[in-house]
């Protein structure tokens, strides 16, 4: 799924998969603020736009 | 090719007689040149009816789903792939089921012809040798028939039926597929290939044609057609809504395409369709090791797992 969203033209870190635990609170945060991040410098997705999401 | 229509009417009329099969499907000659269209037989003296030639194109795996009589089916390459991967899904009761394997040797790209006369009206057609005569009002042509085959057949590597109970005429030389196309396409960056798919599918009028010619859409109720919740909005107006479709159904094929291209033909707006499904086939082939539809023994890729599957797709730290 992540080569096909990459294939079609979405910048490879914005979508993201990893396996943690539900006893892994720490390490989820501090994914998520990893990837927050990345997303924040990637800026808004232009490529592809649902149209119900379009602002 | 006459030869290879006689072979088959002579097979769908003895399984007809010998009351093998209630119901042959095959094909019939179509209204216009370079057209073959589906065609159900179910008395043995209509059996004259079916032909045989480079125009019987659609993916006949598509009428077999969910029959109770007894079918028997004339099958080349890519309908036997989607048939194998049917029955793995038990979409398909193979004891029900009597197939006559056609070897392929491609199919004819009609918008190919049509660039070719560019204009000028098709009356007639013939085959000879690898070269393709095309006959009208005042003009007489011959283009080489590997020059004029759809996308899916000439990458085709599966021109011989996978399976069959009997295989009429001669076998066709097997062919490889390198997939030089993706790994082009792959090589072009993000911006490009959103603009490229922008491009095609602001085309797309979301007439889900792709979708009920493919053997292996078959959910009751499709994700599109959806509405609580509303997955995609369901105009064609907005390119992104297209590509999420087209992306979509790509995905929910992935290691069950058998790339026959159905999809491709039956666009009426010439929509690169089968670029999606062809990375998913070879990303499934890399990764995964395993192509749809090649054998009744190997699982559907993703139904399967293993402790040593590659986990490319986690985030890298």
């Amino acid at each position: 799924m992540k080569n096909l969203i990459n294939y079609i033209g979405i910048e490879e870190d914005r979508v993201n998969f990893a396996w943690i635990s539900a006893s892994e609170g720490g390490r989820f945060a501090e994914l998520v603020n990893e990837l927050t991040e990345k997303v924040k410098k990637l800026g808004p997705n232009k490529n592809i736009v649902n149209k119900h999401c379009e602002v | 090719m006459e030869n290879l229509a006689r072979l088959v009417q002579d097979a769908a009329r003895k399984l007809l007689e010998e009351k093998k099969v209630d119901l042959v499907i095959g094909f019939e000659k179509g209204s216009l040149p370079l057209r073959s269209t589906p065609c159900f037989v179910r008395k043995a003296e209509d059996a004259g009816k079916l032909t045989w030639n480079s125009s019987c194109e659609n993916n006949l795996a598509n009428y077999l789903r969910k029959k109770t009589e007894k079918v028997g089916v004339i099958a080349k390459g890519c309908d036997a792939r989607s048939i194998v991967a049917l029955i793995k899904e038990n979409q398909i009761n193979l004891d029900n089921l009597y197939i006559i394997g056609v070897p392929c040797g491609g199919m004819i790209d009609r918008k190919k012809i049509e660039t070719i006369l560019n204009g000028r009206e098709l009356l007639a057609s013939e085959e000879k040798d690898g070269w393709l005569i095309l006959k009208g009002n005042g003009f007489e042509q011959a283009v080489r028939k590997e020059d004029v085959l759809h996308g899916s057949c000439a990458t085709c590597r599966t021109g011989n039926p996978v399976l069959s109970d009997e295989l009429l005429g001669e076998k066709v030389p097997e062919k490889e597929d390198d997939y030089s196309d993706v790994a082009a396409f792959e090589a072009k960056t993000v911006a490009e290939r959103a603009a490229y798919f922008a491009e095609q599918m602001s085309k797309c009028i979301r007439c889900y044609a792709c979708r009920n010619a493919c053997p292996m859409c078959y959910c009751e109720e499709c994700f599109v057609d959806c509405t609580a919740p509303q997955w995609i909005g369901k105009s064609a107006s907005s390119s992104g809504d297209n590509l999420i479709f087209q992306a979509m159904r790509a995905f929910h094929t992935a290691g069950r395409c058998v790339d026959c291209g159905s999809c491709d033909r039956a666009c009426p707006m010439g929509i690169d369709v089968r670029n999606l499904n062809r990375k998913l086939a070879r990303d499934v082939k890399e990764i995964f090791g395993a192509e749809a539809g090649m054998n009744l023994e190997d699982k559907p890729a993703l139904n399967e797992f293993k402790f040593d599957d590659p986990q490319t797709f986690l985030v890298k730290e």
